[in-house]
């Protein structure tokens, strides 16, 4: 939800590293960032501050899959998604999630190995491979579900 | 709106000292400088670290906030020396609950009934807007699979648009094709140049069979889609053949296929065999899954001795659901051009056929000849039904130059008849009928006498199978007004009233049934006999006693169980003698000495003789039963009469010529028959009669069939009858090696020493095809013989080209399996 | 010689419902033949009934089996096939679908139409009552297993 952006973020973890002269924060430990409607769970955060001042946070589960978790705009949907590592360039609204990666949203499904997702357009792009073009290698597609929507039924 | 950049402000962080809990603030870096810092006041403590630039010792102690799901303890953490950004070494205190994992991952969402499943190597696109799928592209919805090189799905107009290697399976049904554009939903869209197959299954004709596939595919320049069931396809192929080299399709400008009513629709069409154009319609209608009634008639051929060339190029016109109509013009070579309508018709509780011949001028004779016939029946209520069946021609040699077909060249007699028939009452029944007969005496050296008029027959009959004291009654009535077109004949109304009374005692191992009845038959002649009463009363008491046993033993024969019956049966008759010589015959005639005919109560069917009778019949039946189907294997039987008088009452009538000897032996004719099936493949019919007065055989038939295999039939009979046949019959259907078939029919008379029929045919399995060529010769009359030659090519499930010698076949090759079964072509009914 | 008379031949189960009008011939000879059983009654509720019997065909034919040197019809054979099948409650096969034939043969003089018009109906009702036979031997041979 747009919202999101002027809410407080609220970050919790079992422990956190500082690295001013990098900028760098890392949180380990049921780490927990909820903003608004927005939360991103993970076993840890990296959260980089860029030469422009924009924020990246990267989030990873060794032990399981880091998830993101948002309202939609205009609807009370809520989108899900998930990976090994899920990385999130603040300045492009965009969430890159690797590994095993699934975003889910009011039932409609993408799955694949990796998965771009632009929260604003709500864009998405799902391939077998890092970037964005499909390798024929690729173990396996990707895969998408779409609900019946009954308007269109 | 996202996930919003995170800011780590110095106060993010909680810090271990016991520094008032500021809450953790995190603003959106790219927001305007302006609203930095907005920190509102939240419930939870959280402990900031100080903000150096150094990275301090730091002590975190999370306490989750109200109300956030998982919620879970915070791990006050031990401090530790400051080191760079990575490699801290961490040692919790003391464990604690395992944090809830994030929120269990929802397994692989599963489309529900209708939702759509997306598949490729790479998917890209906008939410609930469209959705580009890269890559070894699938869509499936249902049944529906649609796969490509891309897929772009549109998902508010649920419309899939396909590139490059394009396959949409349905089922068993398959189209492939360059590009295509679908409505997934309401099946509408295009195909371009389409190589398709539809397969539907088509329910077996034999109730508990199991239902038969049939598809039907081709080529076309583009297929349109239009809903569920509908196709239209441009400059397209269709063909039931295998789709990479069809032996035959059809080739139309405009092609619909409707597999809802199962039909296409070719306008402009083509039949085309082995690259061969045979046939063009403006416009045809074809089945699509094979039904019988086939649209599309292809035209028939063949050549005969009494019309030369023969060929009929039928239309079929399917007028409604419930009536159809076949059209077909036919021209002979030697007889001219004539005209062949045949209707049928359908409806909730009647049925009936139609058919019109009509030949305006016979280039042989001169003569305008025609044919009608019209057959209808119908239940006016579940209890009373009514049927009519009228026939006739213009003359009397009219099937036998016409007429290619054996059954239709023997008919003599064509009836016309009205028949209404109460079945209501649970004991009794009420039939009326008014009957007459068209007499076709073609043959120069045989006239026939036509039959007597019945205009009408009413009849009554009842049955109280249980009455008082396990009593028994009958009754039977009738009154029919006879009539004859001949001068000569007589005519007049006969009254017959016939109660019986009898006791049947029924066991599981005998039975014993007394019968006592009172025939009584009243005639008011409006020309009698010369010579004889115009007004006769008849009254006959008929005495009988029906008695008969049935032993059983277990019996092993040729290695399996059986349950060997025996079955004695005696059946004593006493009807006294009446004069009946100057009743005329009208519908009367005398049994054949037959199982079933030997225990009736009188020697003669119909109403004008009760033959005189005081005679024991005896029979024995054995079976050879096999126990676990109760199935019969094997009968046997004998049987004999023993007369205690002479015959006095004969067919012979006052003033007319001889026609029956009476009997005056004490021992009637000897009566035998066997009848065996020993496995499915082999099986034994005999029958023989044999006179023990003048000790010679009267009758004397043996059928042995032989069915190995479907399309493998062998039967031979020889039938003998004294003084009046002796016929050998071959028949048999064999397969002859690659895709070969011989069937062949041979009837040779030694008594006249001459074929009197003779069939030979060969039949090629094309596998989508079957090509029948047959030649049929019989006796038309005494010296006359018709030669008849048949080209068939049928295209399975479609047509028949060429007149159908199946029917014929099948006829008299018993045990002849059509080999591609069914057969479509309807086009003259055959009898 | 090992024969005994017959006993009786009582049907594996109460209640059955025949798949054939009871105003047509083949329907009346059946349920007669059933009820004379003793062992069981036959119900118009087809729900309600322990076994179904289901006639899948009943067809008559009549082909010429021999002509006369005049080439008019000397013999007819007349052919009535019956396919049928037992149902139990659950719908499994009891009998599965069986085809049984009669066969009779008469000679036929066109001369003589009216007259051997009443022949084949005798014939054709022993035939029926020969195949009724045949059907509830079939019927006294199926042993439900309890």
């Amino acid at each position: 939800e747009r919202a999101d952006r002027d809410k407080p973020v609220n970050i919790e973890a079992n422990r956190v590293t500082v690295d001013d002269r990098n900028k760098v924060h890392i949180f380990e430990g049921a780490v927990v960032l909820t903003q608004g409607t927005l939360t991103i769970k993970g076993e840890k955060l990296v959260v980089t501050q860029g030469a422009d001042g924009f924020q990246n946070g990267v989030a990873t589960n060794d032990k399981g899959l880091a998830s993101f978790r948002q309202k939609r705009d205009g609807s009370d949907e809520y989108v899900y998604g998930e990976a090994e590592r899920i990385e999130y360039d603040s300045r492009a609204e965009k969430a890159r999630l690797f590994n095993r990666a699934m975003v889910n949203s009011g039932g409609d499904e993408v799955r694949g190995h990796y998965i771009e997702y632009d929260s604003i357009s709500e864009n998405y792009l799902v391939t077998n491979a890092p970037g964005s073009k499909p390798t024929a290698t690729g173990d396996g597609r990707v895969r998408a579900v779409i609900q019946p929507k009954n308007e269109n039924r | 709106a996202g996930l919003s950049p995170l800011v780590v402000s110095p106060d993010l962080v909680r810090g271990s000292r016991d520094k008032a809990a500021t809450p953790a603030a995190a603003q959106a870096a790219d927001k305007p400088a302006a609203q930095q810092g907005a920190v509102t006041e939240k419930p939870a403590a959280a402990t900031a670290a100080p903000s150096s630039s150094s990275s301090s010792a730091v002590e975190v102690r999370p306490v989750r906030p109200a109300g956030d799901e998982g919620a879970a303890v915070g791990v006050p953490v031990q401090p530790r020396p400051s080191a760079g950004a990575s490699g801290q070494v961490v040692r919790p205190e003391q464990t604690r609950a395992p944090v809830a994992m994030p929120a269990a991952q929802p397994s692989a969402a599963t489309p529900a009934p209708g939702g759509t499943e997306i598949r490729a190597l790479r998917i890209s696109g906008t939410r609930a807007v469209e959705m580009v799928a890269d890559g070894d592209a699938e869509l499936q919805r249902g049944e529906t699979v649609l796969s490509a090189d891309k897929l772009t799905y549109r998902e508010p107009t649920d419309e899939a648009l396909a590139d490059g290697n394009v396959r949409l399976r349905e089922g068993q049904s398959q189209v492939t094709g360059p590009a295509a554009q679908l409505v997934v939903g309401e099946q509408v869209g295009e195909f371009q140049s389409p190589a398709y197959r539809i397969t539907r299954e088509r329910p077996s004709l034999i109730e508990g069979e199991p239902p038969r596939v049939v598809s039907g595919g081709g080529q076309a320049d583009v297929m349109y889609f239009e809903g569920e069931n509908h196709y239209r396809l441009e400059n397209a192929t269709w063909s039931t053949c295998t789709p990479d080299d069809p032996d035959w399709y059809i080739k139309a400008r405009d092609l619909q296929l409707d597999y809802d009513r199962e039909i296409g629709t070719a306008r402009s069409g083509t039949v085309v065999f082995k690259d061969v154009p045979l046939l063009w319609t403006p416009w045809a209608e074809f089945p699509l899954v094979g039904q019988r009634q086939s649209g599309l008639l292809a035209p028939t051929f063949g050549t005969s001795n009494k019309t030369g060339l023969d060929l009929s190029v039928p239309y079929y016109w399917n007028i409604a659901p419930n009536y159809d109509a076949t059209i077909a013009p036919r021209y002979m070579s030697r007889r001219g051009l004539q005209l062949a309508i045949e209707g049928r018709y359908l409806g909730e509780t009647y049925k009936g056929e139609a058919r019109v011949e009509w030949l305006p001028r016979d280039n042989v004779s001169g003569e305008e000849r025609s044919l009608g016939s019209w057959q209808h029946q119908q239940w006016l209520t579940p209890q009373l039904y009514a049927s009519f069946d009228v026939n006739g021609v213009s003359d009397d040699e009219y099937f036998e130059d016409l007429s290619t077909r054996i059954s239709v060249a023997s008919k003599v007699n064509l009836v016309r008849e009205g028949r209404l028939m109460y079945v209501g009452g649970d004991w009794w029944s009420a039939s009326a009928l008014v009957q007459s007969y068209q007499t076709l005496n073609a043959d120069p050296d045989v006239t026939y006498t036509t039959p007597y008029r019945r205009l009408p027959q009413l009849m009554l009959n009842a049955n109280r199978p249980d009455l008082i004291g396990g009593l028994a009654a009958t009754f039977q009535s009738e009154y029919v007004k006879f009539a004859h077109p001949d001068e000569g004949m007589p005519e007049g109304t006969r009254v017959t009233v016939y109660p019986s009374l009898s006791l049947p005692i029924q066991r599981a191992g005998y039975y014993i049934t007394p019968k006592i009845g009172v025939h009584q038959t009243q005639y008011d002649l409006d020309r009698g006999l010369p010579g004889g009463r115009d007004s006769i009363t008849r009254t006959v008491p008929i005495y009988s006693v029906d008695a008969g046993m049935t032993f059983e033993r277990d019996i092993n024969l040729f290695g399996s169980d059986y349950v060997q019956t025996l079955e004695p049966r005696l059946y004593y008759l006493n009807v006294p003698y009446r004069r009946q010589d100057d009743i005329p015959i009208f519908d009367t005639s005398r049994y054949d000495f037959g199982f079933a005919q030997i225990f009736s109560e009188n020697l003669y069917t119909g109403g004008d003789r009760i033959a005189d009778a005081n005679q024991i019949t005896a029979a024995v039946t054995t079976r050879l039963i096999d126990p676990t189907t109760g199935g019969e294997r094997l009968r046997a039987l004998i049987g004999q009469r023993y007369y205690f008088e002479d015959q006095r009452v004969t067919i012979n009538q006052l003033g007319g010529s001889v026609v029956e000897e009476p009997r005056t032996g004490r021992r009637a004719d000897i009566l035998a028959g066997f009848s065996g099936h020993f496995n499915r493949e082999n099986s034994l019919d005999s029958l023989i009669q044999y006179n023990p007065r003048d000790n010679w055989t009267e009758r004397f038939n043996v059928v042995y069939r032989y069915q190995p295999d479907f399309a493998k039939a062998l039967n031979l009979s020889y039938r003998y009858a004294r003084d009046i046949l002796r016929d050998v019959d071959v028949s048999g259907q064999w397969p002859l090696g690659g895709r070969w078939y011989g069937v062949s029919r041979l009837t040779h008379s030694l008594k006249d020493d001459r074929l009197t029929e003779a069939i030979a045919g060969l039949e090629y399995d094309g596998g989508c095809w079957v090509f029948r060529v047959a030649a049929h010769r019989f006796a038309t009359n005494s010296e006359d013989t018709t030669q008849a030659f048949f080209i068939q090519l049928e295209l399975n499930d479609l047509a028949s080209i060429g007149t159908s010698p199946v029917s014929l076949i099948k006829r008299s090759v018993p045990g002849y399996g059509t080999i591609n079964e069914p057969v479509s072509n309807r086009v003259f009914g055959f009898d | 010689c090992g024969f005994r008379l017959r006993g009786p031949q009582p049907l594996d189960f109460a209640t059955i419902h025949v798949g054939a009008s009871q105003y047509s011939d083949l329907g009346i000879s059946l349920r007669r033949h059933i009820a004379t059983s003793g062992s069981t009654t036959v119900v118009d509720d087809p729900a309600a009934a322990d076994v179904k019997l289901q006639i899948l065909a009943n067809e008559r034919e009549r082909e010429i089996l021999s002509l006369t040197g005049a080439g008019k019809v000397r013999e007819y054979q007349l052919v009535q096939r019956i396919r049928f099948r037992l149902v139990d409650k659950g719908g499994s096969d009891l009998i599965p679908p069986t085809t049984i034939l009669a066969r009779r043969e008469y000679t036929f003089d066109d001369s003589q139409v009216l007259g051997k018009e009443q022949e084949e109906n005798l014939l054709y009702n022993d035939m029926q009552s020969d195949l009724v036979m045949q059907i509830m031997r079939r019927l006294a041979a199926v042993h439900r297993n309890p």
